[in-house]
């Protein structure tokens, strides 16, 4: 292959050699599997961030589909020094996507790794490789009728579970903190060797997926959210399906209510009366499901505050919306639907909306959708909202406390409206935590917003990190800074295990901050 | 090898579509491509996905104007958010060897799946247009991402909004960084019909993977008559796409 035919070229590599490694990439996966066209690469370089496609472009993109390929391809990068970006579905929507972390980056693509290798149905496990997609895994468990629901993200049907969780995505069901409900995991180190985290070391063991810790330090941290392997194989815990099932809303209307909120239900989550990861959807999340903006509002900048409330109050949205449901028997539905009811009532505030009484309202049916771990893309209409292509999540982490949630929407809202973005927040409700969940939305086709998103990004973060708050997971453009908010400890003990494991830096240089 | 967008069949498709002014300051688009990709084929069909918007008519009589007379163009009805029926129509659309193209303009939540959808079939991108109109100024405003069988025609979109005397914003760029900038301020108010973007797109897109001596420009309707006009001028956002399948 001419130099000059590869678009884009990793930091330091000279061309000759990336082609030198293509062609052996080449002889392990098959002509057909080595992406160096320009038509096979511009999908993997669309980002959603306030910055520009090019920073972002491919050199090359593998399609892989046995782990032995893996293997083997670290070794040619190993050799040649060629820095891999290894996705699994490559839906990390908002976070990066598929696109690799910096230019020139080869891709490897584990999208067609997409075996469901196991369900045990009585255990309530499955192992699954990178590829496979929760409309997948959905649909196996539908055919064959095992009674076990999933947990997924959003955009659901799209995604996989191997990504979201190793990315430490959530959910919406009682199994919604998805890196909890993660067990065991088979990792192609950076020298090729293969590990099996947990019980899979052992030969012949049918435990994998059933135990968690195996014996000395628990590995499978270090491989989410980190460039220290490929993971190639993963085991889940899937929720047995309940008797019964209740989703609710309970409205709010005015937005100061949100310390009420936590207030009363963060007892009832933390009792496990509530048992799954509630969330609470601010005003404009709610509305972005079904309108656009542009359907109530003409202007520029922020959506102003009377619109917003001409919005709810036509579509009879609340300021704050809580999805909750209950999960198990009928009578056990009943008692924990009796100290609901009685603890809202008691607060004062408040509207339960059942599913009977809410219809077909598209907002509560996709809610209840993703809350029993049903597929729906409904969420997409986020993208409407001020439209344009321009998403980042903000993601800081809160307690799970009234007065802290407050804070952290007003210094939120205060920061997006300065750079005359709108504030469209949720708080899924963690075990002890609220992920405080931001969708920084701007207009990619407007240089100026591009160019207030990207400044209203980085004040985001520094002013959070400067009262305390960390984020806890964020696109690739910032991760840098995200990782700087952890101090230098954390982040030299990430680059002292990353020198370790992978002395060439040749997975995913600069995920999470960290390089060699 | 030759380039893959004529600039003949282009310019007969903007003229054709009844919005383009009587300038012809439409430069060639670029030749760039690369010998190991399939040959576009005048024969194939020409799959669409709209999404009820309000540039949909216009964009599918540009559409139309410019496809070949033997190809087909077979609108989707999908219905992205709303069921799973619509995803499975759309993987269906974008399943290998099809040996069709793939073409639309979307809300930028369907754009989002669409993309994320081809690109997990393996389908290979040609073009990705995010397009935005302003209310009651009438600008528009377009990012364009190009891979060489279509580099340099963001460009040549900007440059037929220019000789339509619209005000508008349009960058485009590649994998190697911004191929080109426009930007224009009407000199009248407001362009000849707010659609007029939408059919040129149309056209631009119809036109896509085409040699000169393939395409057959014909009139928009069956009377010729000028193309559907969109007479609210919505702030909207759009995405569009061109798909090789």
């Amino acid at each position: 292959m001419a130099n000059q035919d590869f678009v884009a070229l990793p930091q330091g590599i000279a061309a000759s050699d990336l082609a030198v490694a293509i062609e052996k990439f080449k002889t392990i996966l098959g002509p057909q599997s080595v992406l160096t066209d320009e038509t096979q690469l511009v999908p993997y370089m669309k980002i959603m961030m306030s910055v520009e496609e090019d920073r972002h472009a491919p050199s090359a993109a593998l399609i892989a589909t046995e782990v032995e390929q893996i293997q083997k391809i670290v070794g040619v990068c190993n050799e040649h020094k060629v820095p891999i970006w290894p996705i699994s579905t490559g839906k990390n929507l908002g976070y990066g996507s598929a696109a690799p972390g910096s230019r020139g980056q080869v891709v490897l693509d584990l999208g067609r790794m997409n075996r469901i290798l196991e369900v045990d149905a009585d255990l309530g496990t499955a192992l699954v490789e990178p590829g496979v997609t929760y409309q997948q895994l959905h649909d196996y468990l539908r055919e064959r009728s095992i009674p076990l629901w999933l947990s997924c993200p959003a955009p659901s049907a799209i995604a996989g579970p191997v990504g979201n969780t190793l990315d430490r995505g959530v959910g919406y069901t009682p199994y919604g903190e998805h890196f909890m409900f993660q067990c065991g995991m088979e990792v192609v180190l950076p020298n090729g060797e293969l590990l099996r985290t947990g019980m899979g070391g052992i030969p012949n063991s049918n435990t994998w997926q059933v135990f968690k810790w195996g014996f000395g330090p628990y590995l499978d941290g270090l491989f989410t959210q980190s460039n220290y392997g490929i993971v190639t194989k993963m085991g889940l815990w899937l929720m047995p399906a309940p008797p019964a099932y209740k989703p609710f809303a309970i409205r709010y209307d005015d937005e100061q209510d949100i310390t009420g909120i936590v207030e009363t239900l963060r007892p009832l989550r933390i009792a496990q009366v509530i048992p799954n990861a509630m969330v609470i959807a601010s005003a404009i999340w709610e509305a972005a499901a079904i309108v656009a903006r542009a359907d109530h509002y003409d202007g520029t900048g922020r959506t102003p505050d009377d619109v917003i409330r001409k919005i709810l109050a036509e579509h009879q949205l609340g300021a704050w919306n809580v999805y909750a449901a209950l999960y198990g028997t009928q009578e056990q539905i009943d008692v924990n639907w009796k100290i609901v009811t009685e603890v809202v009532k008691a607060s004062g505030k408040g509207v339960i909306v059942t599913a009977e009484e809410a219809g077909d309202n598209p907002i509560f049916k996709y809610r209840a959708a993703l809350m029993r771990g049903d597929m729906t893309l409904q969420e997409f209409g986020l993208y409407n909202w001020r439209g344009g292509g321009g998403s980042m999540w903000f993601a800081p982490v809160s307690q799970a406390r009234g007065s802290e949630t407050l804070k952290q929407m007003e210094m939120a809202k205060s920061i997006l409206h300065k750079h005359n973005l709108d504030y469209v927040g949720e708080f899924i409700v963690g075990w002890r935590d609220m992920h405080h969940i931001i969708d920084v939305l701007f207009d990619r086709t407007d240089p100026d917003e591009m160019q207030a998103a990207h400044a209203c990004f980085g004040e985001l973060l520094d002013v959070f990190t400067k009262a305390g708050y960390g984020t806890y997971r964020v696109n690739t453009a910032f991760m840098d800074q995200v990782a700087e908010a952890y101090g230098p400890v954390k982040r030299a003990f990430n680059q002292t295990l990353k020198r370790a494991l992978d002395p060439n830096g040749i997975i995913a240089p600069g995920k999470s901050g960290i390089w060699v | 090898m030759a380039m893959e967008i004529g600039r003949r069949p282009v310019m007969q498709g903007l003229v054709a579509s009844g919005v383009s002014a009587a300038s012809t300051r439409i430069a060639d688009a670029r030749a760039s491509g690369k010998g190991d990709r399939p040959q576009p084929d005048a024969g194939r069909s020409i799959a669409t996905i709209l999404s009820g918007g309000p540039f949909d008519a216009p964009f599918l009589a540009g559409l139309r104007a410019a496809v070949p007379l033997h190809a087909r163009v077979e609108p989707l009805d999908l219905d992205l958010q709303g069921s799973a029926a619509g995803l499975a129509r759309l993987q269906a659309a974008l399943a290998p060897g099809r040996h069709a193209r793939l073409v639309g303009l979307v809300d930028d939540g369907g754009g989002a799946v669409i993309v994320e959808v081809a690109r997990a079939n393996g389908a290979r991108m040609v073009w990705l247009g995010h397009h935005a109109t302003s209310a009651g100024h009438d600008e528009t405003r377009h990012r364009i991402l190009t891979a060489d069988a279509a580099r340099g025609c963001g460009t040549l979109l900007g440059e037929h909004l220019q000789s339509c005397g619209g005000t508008f914003r349009l960058s485009e760029h590649h994998l190697g960084g911004k191929e080109g900038e426009l930007a224009a301020i009407a000199a009248s108010p407001a362009m000849p019909s707010i659609s007029g973007w939408a059919t040129a797109l149309g056209v631009l897109l119809g036109t896509l993977g085409h040699r000169d001596e393939t395409v057959r420009i014909r009139p928009l309707q069956p009377d010729a008559g000028p193309p559907p006009a969109v007479t609210r001028r919505p702030r909207r956002t759009f995405v569009s796409f061109a798909f090789e399948i």
